[in-house]
């Protein structure tokens, strides 16, 4: 297909030329071994491949021997259909289906298979999909008609850019359970066209979506014989996997999989792949705690108490279709089943890294921690404005990233906190709100701003506004707030300053700075399933504070379902366009808004976030990156919030 | 041509007077803007090729400590990030 498309865009290729690249023969190996391991344990699995590949004039066809021998070496009941006799109506009677393309381009080649497979995977299919000349249409038609469009995003997760055929060996990028479990495969992948630059399209270098990830990208790529820029070359990649928002997930060769030198590699790539679709159909939440800093702290009657609630929780996620699974991170008996070690409770970094080993192990959709700064310590990190008084900044961004850049993360993970007494009352009581699994709110809203900053809140506000308008301080103070004002509310949103010394937030007009908010003010108030997002600097500030000394803490007592706020000095404009805190805020309620779970709409945010920012000025400024990290979320991820009237 | 040091303190200053006077009296502290998109969050949003940016970027910052009505001391920060080059401003923000 190369022929077919305009030549790259100027600046992305280089002068330099292709490396020499030895030819390897390819090996002979079988996976037998490794595959009958993996048969013992995956009895009653069926899975459809569809051989979509039919272009008589490449002499390349070994891809569907290589999925079936694979799946059957694991155990797997497997029945091949022609792409063209195959039904879409029998496609739910298989946990996975392969949609094999080789070299050719079957998927692409017609309306209805195009549709067939958005449809599947939209639907929560699990697809392995297959071929190394698909992506290749992209540029020129994948933006052009409904189908194409829905199918190069919901199908391929790929860009409309330039995609290359020329590339050297798979190479891998990012941390990803495909490439570690339960087979760990090389960091290099030998890969090799069945005749190298015959245009015959073995494989595909594709940039993708966001909401992708690109696990095996190239060792090099290549037009014409020279090198790609690697500014494009480090982002094209091979190997894609995704989950769709209802659950559906893809993993997408992006090459023809018979052309990987070693046929047990092969074998196991596929059987990674497989064990990764598999763990969608049983989707979980992974707590994390500290028993000893728990025992510590609570004593061993608190500790049962707790672990009691504990139960009860992931009893209710068990009726919700949710394993939980519970981790302390230094207990042993916890970890040996999953061959892991215990790590020191308060050392961040070595939480993160168990953290990592835990979600390539267990694949969880969601990710709890349980307790305040005393039991999982907040990460603290350098403040990127370090000339505005925080010398570092409290984070939850690195347990939620999966990889060392912290500033974008991609897990969903939200924090439950207690407080610093060493009563168990609190953190039972939110243990209780959540164990509750359905979060019905009234769509209703209060919204109070400093009265400097009334332009750019309002513009925030606009997103959740439900007939109140936004209130401003002053006039409005903590003393005259009136209660009908709070009670029952769905929605409320903050824009006040904050202090480190006192637990309340202030308004400003010129230079006075009266108490705006204070725990008080929520003392006789129901909020309960509420959502509240607040821009108040230290506004998530919770380290050695009681209920009554942090209006965060107050409203999760008062049974509110999700708290949003900064842990730091907290940035925003002063009028639109919303930058900082604003912006944060905003990209989180209307995600909120879409119906998405609490974990989901802040990770979203926070992408969000830094789309906008980079998209506006052209680079993430200091407060920008500052932003990305001290905003924290306390909340049971999983969980989503429901209107009422 | 570059502006001059002086020049773009009065730039700030005068912008600041207008629109945060609060901070009208505060000297600001200047640094260069770190004008990275780092490769990972490059990787992470899909983007390619970034949007040209000013050559050259400083921040001022204003901070000065202020006393609330319950007493508590407020810390108050003002950013502003401007283009070195032509003085036009960028970005402002606050807490």
């Amino acid at each position: 297909m190369n022929e077919e498309f305009e030549k790259p865009p100027k600046g992305e290729l280089t002068d330099r030329p292709v490396p020499p690249k030895i030819a390897k023969a390819k090996e002979a190996k079988v996976a037998a071994k490794a595959a009958a391991k993996a048969a013992a344990a995956r009895k009653g699995k069926t899975v459809l491949i569809i051989n979509g590949d039919n272009d008589i004039h490449f002499e390349d066809d070994q891809s569907v021997l290589a999925f079936t021998s694979a799946f059957q070496n694991m155990g797997d009941e497997v029945r091949v259909e022609l792409a063209k006799d195959t039904s879409y109506s029998t496609w739910g009677n298989y946990d996975i289906v392969v949609w094999s393309c080789g070299d050719d381009y079957s998927a692409i080649g017609d309306v209805n298979n195009k549709q067939m497979l958005v449809d599947y995977v939209s639907g929560g299919g699990c697809l392995i999909l297959e071929g190394g000349n698909i992506a290749g249409w992209c540029k020129e038609f994948g933006a052009g008609t409904i189908p194409n469009r829905m199918f190069r995003e919901k199908v391929l997760y790929a860009t409309t850019d330039w995609v290359y055929h020329d590339v050297g060996d798979l190479k891998l990028k990012n941390p990803h359970p495909i490439a570690t479990t339960p087979n760990s495969l090389p960091e290099t992948i030998g890969f090799t066209p069945t005749e190298p630059g015959d245009g015959s399209g073995d494989a595909n270098a594709v940039r993708i979506l966001p909401d992708a990830t690109g696990i095996y990208n190239w060792s090099y790529v290549a037009y014409n014989g020279n090198l790609v820029r690697e500014s494009v070359s480090s982002i094209s990649y091979g190997l894609i996997a995704c989950e769709s928002e209802n659950g559906g997930r893809i993993v997408y060769y992006a090459f023809d999989i018979d052309d990987i030198d070693n046929p047990d590699i092969q074998q196991k790539l596929i059987q990674n792949s497989a064990d990764w679709l598999r763990k969608t159909s049983n989707p979980s939440a992974l707590i994390i705690s500290s028993k000893g800093q728990l025992v510590e702290k609570y004593g061993e009657d608190g500790f049962n108490q707790i672990e009691q609630k504990i139960n009860d929780y992931i009893q209710a996620l068990n009726n919700a279709g949710l394993l939980g699974n519970l981790i302390y991170v230094d207990d042993e008996n916890c970890l040996s089943p999953f061959e892991l070690n215990p790590v020191d409770p308060k050392d961040a970094n070595k939480i993160k890294e168990l953290l990592d080993d835990l979600d390539r192990k267990l694949v969880p959709s969601t990710f709890l921690i349980l307790g305040g700064h005393s039991i999982i310590p907040f990460h603290i990190i350098d403040n990127p404005c370090g000339n505005d008084g925080d010398s570092q900044v409290y984070s939850d961004n690195p347990y939620a990233s999966r990889n060392e850049d912290i500033l974008i993360p991609e897990r969903s993970l939200g924090r439950l906190p207690d407080d610093s007494s060493t009563n168990v009352t609190f953190l039972i009581s939110l243990l209780e709100t959540i164990t509750s699994r359905i979060k019905k709110a009234k769509k209703s809203s209060f919204g109070l701003s400093a009265k400097v900053w009334k332009e750019a809140s309002e513009y925030v506000y606009d997103a959740i506004k439900y007939g109140q308008e936004l209130k401003l301080s002053p006039p409005v103070l903590s003393n005259n707030l009136k209660i009908d004002w709070i009670n029952d509310k769905g929605y409320f949103y903050f824009n006040l300053h904050g202090s480190e010394e006192t637990p309340n937030w202030y308004g400003q007009e010129n230079s006075r700075y009266p108490v705006a908010f204070s725990p008080d003010n929520l003392a006789n108030t129901n909020v309960e399933n509420a959502v509240i997002c607040t821009e108040a600097c230290y506004g998530a500030n919770i380290i050695d504070k009681s209920v009554d000394e942090a209006i965060s803490l107050k409203f999760l007592e008062r049974k509110a379902a999700c708290f949003v706020g900064s842990t730091k000095i907290a940035y925003g404009p002063s009028e639109p366009p919303s930058t900082d805190a604003d912006l944060i805020v905003l990209k989180f309620y209307e995600h909120i808004k879409e119906g998405l779970t609490f974990g989901e709409a802040f990770i979203r945010a926070k992408k969000d976030f830094a789309d906008e920012t980079i998209r506006r000025l052209g680079y993430l400024d200091e407060t920008g990156k500052k932003t990305l990290l001290e905003f924290v979320m306390f909340a049971d991820p999983a969980l989503k919030m429901e209107e009422t009237e | 041509m570059t502006l001059t040091s002086e020049q773009l303190n009065k730039i700030v200053k005068d912008y600041i007077k207008k629109e945060s006077p609060e901070f009208k009296d505060v000297e600001p502290t200047i640094r260069d803007e770190e004008r990275s998109i780092p490769q990972e969050v490059e990787r992470k949003l899909g983007l390619v090729h970034p949007k040209e940016i000013p050559a050259k970027l400083k921040v001022f910052t204003f901070k000065k400590i202020v006393t609330a009505e319950d007493g508590a001391k407020i810390s108050i920060v003002g950013k502003v990030t401007v283009d070195a080059k032509t003085g036009k401003i960028l970005k402002s923000t606050g807490n």
